[in-house]
């Protein structure tokens, strides 16, 4: 040994080290807070507090998604907790196939990867039906030019839908094959412009009352006679005051947007387990993304009146013609009228898309690194664990990626069908896993013993483990939130179609287990054996 | 059903062959040890390859108190206090799991440890010692029923002085030698590229190089099996974080910025000389299982730190590797 190894102490009241490989030191908590935060989906955020006053008159938001976050620290908690036990584990598959069982957990697993995927096509027709049309029809109105409000409504046709849908899917699936750094870049650059213009919009909401606003609104309108046809029509009742019931079902919207933040940032160091910066991390992610959210909710509240808000929707989605000649409701519209600046107006709209666009390129990763995951463990075709050699990019599973969504895409496309309500059956499959990973967390001390007893969360309350008494405070949180998804008509996750939807992915994922597993054994693999925990005894 | 084996990189079934558990870098973990010689009677393994890394980074010192208790010094700032012998027993134990090294000590031995880096350096050799002696001993007793045959081996971050501690009568030091796994014959090299943090065992991609030509000398590649402790260059096995001259960990994007981190000079080995199959360790963070011509190389991470026993059950038939498994157990 060299007279430089080990090496003393910083200070008194440490350990020593010796000069090993590995030992590096710990990622800050704000590198890893940043990387949580680009999983908030703002857009989709952005779309539940303008689609939120109609499916639920009276109820405020402010309130709600104070509360939504509030209750998600829970399950937050509990996936920090399971990520400091378990880090590079890779999330809810692995969780639950080495706590509960392989087949649970690749089942959960798959059908979260194909989820995704199905979402990547319902967000490729949102980029035109939302997005595109919201920028032209934003712009057309700002600046009075007809060619953009027809082009605003052109986009939103089927060819034009499926064109531009088709083609985010493919820039979003191509980001991903060059690698982390810039797809990061790309994501951490959207998401800002995506901040500024959400800025601009505080600002606007800020310094306009409801009266200005009003003022402002009469080139396209009456506030005041939009309200009333709403009601005339039955669409929409002013009157209604939002019941306490309500507002927890408003909380089922909240956790669709909320309850992404759980992804965990890596934490290097061998030396000082990744205690308190996965910690900061998911639960600033949360924080942030919650207060953002509440403080539009309110703002948009206080500026454009709930009523006013629940009234366009509501008016918008039965196609009544009393709808006024804009385009379809956006908050960021309404925010794009107060300002008579086209510039203004195009980064509210712009900016949010491309976060919109940043997050979709996110869930291409996300689903392809999953496949990467069961293609090393044996339950996929060995050529999705190929990657790129200079790009480390595992391309065949990108490319399966998004020819799964384009392939969601075409009928999703083409067939009549009310997306929102195949986006919130999504959700609902999404809840079940998450649901299941509770479950995990509640058993992980009685089925991974000396692993519970080595993360840095291995306390007890009266003798039960802390991570335990979480995970069941999380299952009910989340039960509860799959008992709304089914039983509330009004988010609409509980269409026939919808629900069919998530038995057959479920299935499909079983029966993908069910051949992988039979091929392997064929070869003598057993690919039950992949998580089988080893007795030290 | 055979256009679905070939899907899946399956072949079709054969005679049952030799069947290997590789595992590596389980860092002075205690409970990774163990778990490692329960292969053979959970997986029917025949032949146990642990590839390397196997000593603890750090030294826990733990200082008995007038009160009776004992404080005991993880991180700068507050010890972690221990009021009984249970709660010192179950400490030491959680310390184990993670690869270190507890050390009752007092104020006096803590404070000359701080200021004499001769001393230090001879109570973790003292204590370093003792646990690969057990671990031996233990290795001993667990596979003295068991007709297989079991092969340890050094890495870059085990010191020397260990060498002479790792045969014993069920399983053997098999680094720098070319040795039999159950009529396969096995090279293996402990040694490294260079790292930032200078390990013990690091060479020039040269000198390496000419370590691995001397040693393949005469070895029939058809069912050789390379044991080399680092990845080859450029694969998914070897992408590792990149490090700072001041050990801080490079991010980009927002990300930890991956880099390749493997030796070329063992890539060069296994392009030219391809054996049937490649074993390695060193990058925990880079589990894989790649193709460089016709061998099959493999690197099956580690968590030891997590409880969790990274490694690799393969099945060799004939020249063949019929089946390679990644396991977490």
């Amino acid at each position: 040994m060299s007279v430089e190894n080990p090496s003393p102490p910083a200070e008194r009241g440490a350990l020593f080290t010796r000069k090993a490989t590995g030992l590096v030191r710990e990622v800050g908590s704000r590198d890893a807070f940043l990387l949580n935060l680009f999983w908030i989906n703002l857009f989709v955020g952005i779309l539940i507090i303008t689609q939120a006053p109609a499916i639920f008159p009276g109820v405020n938001m402010l309130v709600g998604f104070l509360l939504a976050t509030a209750l998600l620290g829970v399950p937050m908690l509990v996936y920090a907790f399971l990520s400091a036990a378990m880090p590079r584990a890779g999330g809810d598959y692995v969780y639950i196939s080495r706590v509960i069982h392989p087949v649970v957990g690749f089942i959960c697993g798959l059908a979260f990867t194909i989820m995704i995927s199905l979402f990547l096509a319902i967000f490729a027709a949102l980029v035109s039906l939302q997005g595109i049309s919201t920028i032209l029809g934003t712009l057309g109105t700002v600046t009075s030019n007809e060619t953009l409000l027809t082009w605003a409504t052109d986009v939103t046709g089927n060819d034009w839908r499926f064109a531009i849908g088709v083609a985010a899917i493919l820039a979003v699936a191509a980001l991903n094959l060059f690698g982390v750094k810039p797809l990061m870049i790309m994501v951490r650059t959207f998401f800002v412009i995506a901040l500024a213009g959400i800025l601009v919009g505080v600002i606007l909401m800020l310094t306009t009352s409801q009266a200005e606003f009003a003022k402002d609104f009469a080139a396209y309108g009456s506030v005041s006679e939009i309200v009333a046809a709403a009601k005339a029509e039955g669409l929409y009742d002013p009157a209604a005051g939002g019941s306490f019931g309500d507002l927890l079902a408003f909380l089922a919207l909240g956790f669709t947007v909320l309850a992404f933040a759980q992804f965990p940032a890596y934490a290097a160091g061998e030396l000082r387990k990744p205690r308190k910066t996965t910690l900061y991390a998911v639960l600033g992610g949360l924080a942030t993304a919650g207060g953002l959210f509440a403080l539009l909710a309110a703002l948009a509240s206080n500026t454009f009146g709930d009523d006013f808000l629940g009234s366009m929707t509501a008016l918008f989605n039965a196609g009544s013609e009393s709808y006024p000649a804009l385009p379809g409701p956006f908050l960021f519209l309404y925010t794009g009228l107060l300002t008579g600046s086209p510039v203004l107006a195009g980064l509210m709209s712009i900016g949010i898309l491309l976060s919109f666009l940043g997050a979709m390129a996110m869930l291409v990763m996300v689903a392809s690194r999953n496949l990467l995951a069961y293609s090393l463990d044996g339950a996929m075709p060995a050529k999705l664990r190929e990657t790129d050699p200079r790009w480390h990019a595992p391309r065949y599973a990108v490319a399966a990626c998004g020819a799964i969504a384009v392939l969601f895409y075409i009928p999703y496309t083409y067939a009549p069908a009310e997306y929102f309500d195949f986006l919130f059956s999504g959700v609902l499959l999404l809840a079940i896993v998450f649901a299941v990973t509770m479950l995990s967390a509640v058993l992980f001390p009685m089925r991974l013993p000396s692993t519970f007893e080595g993360s840095p969360y291995n306390q007890r309350v009266a003798g039960i483990p802390l991570i335990t008494l979480l995970g069941l405070a999380g299952l009910v949180i989340y039960g509860w939130w799959v008992i709304v998804l089914i039983t509330d008509d009004r988010i609409g996750a509980n269409g026939t179609a919808g629900l069919i939807g998530v038995a057959v992915v479920f299935a499909v994922a079983a029966l993908w287990y069910l051949v992988a597993w039979t091929v392997n054994r064929g070869r003598g693999v057993d690919l039950m054996l992949r998580h089988r925990e080893l007795p030290p005894e | 059903m055979a256009r679905l084996r070939k899907l899946f990189g399956a072949r079709a079934p054969l005679a049952p062959g030799t069947v290997l558990f590789y595992s590596s870098d389980v860092h002075g973990s205690d409970l990774a040890w163990r778990k490692f010689l329960a292969a053979p009677r959970v997986f029917g393994a025949s032949a146990l390859v642990m590839g390397g890394d196997i000593t603890g980074k750090a030294l826990v010192p733990i200082l008995p108190t007038a009160e009776g208790t004992w404080h005991a010094f993880q991180h700068t700032g507050r010890p972690t206090v221990l009021r009984s012998r249970e709660e010192l027993e179950k400490f030491e134990a959680s310390i184990n799991v993670d690869g270190f090294y507890p050390y009752i000590c007092d104020e006096g031995e803590y404070d000359r440890m701080a200021a004499d880096p001769a001393y230090r350096t001879q109570v973790f050799e003292t204590v370093i010692g003792a646990r690969v002696a057990s671990w031996i001993a233990l290795a001993d007793e667990r596979l003295a029923d068991w007709d297989g045959v079991a092969w340890i081996m050094p890495g870059n971050d085990d010191e020397p002085s260990i060498d002479p501690l790792l045969d014993g009568a069920a399983i053997g030091n098999c680094d720098d030698r070319v040795v039999d796994v159950l009529g396969y014959p096995m090279v293996s090299v402990g040694w490294a590229n260079p790292t930032p943090w200078s390990s013990p065992r690091e060479e020039s991609e040269e000198a390496l190089a000419a370590r691995i030509d001397r040693l393949v000398d005469g070895v029939e590649m058809d069912r050789a099996i390379f044991n080399f402790h680092v990845p080859p260059h450029g694969t998914s096995l070897d992408v590792g974080p990149a490090v700072r001259a001041d050990l801080t960990v490079e991010h980009e994007a927002g990300e930890v910025k991956r880099v390749p981190i493997g030796s070329r000079a063992v890539r060069a080995a296994i392009e030219r000389y391809q054996p049937l199959l490649s074993l390695h360790g060193h990058v925990h963070e880079s589990p894989g299982v790649e193709r460089i011509g016709r061998t099959l190389c493999v690197n099956p991470g580690s968590r030891y730190n997590q409880g969790v026993l990274d490694g690799a059950l393969i099945t060799l038939a004939g020249d063949d590797v019929r089946s390679c498994q990644l396991i977490s157990g």
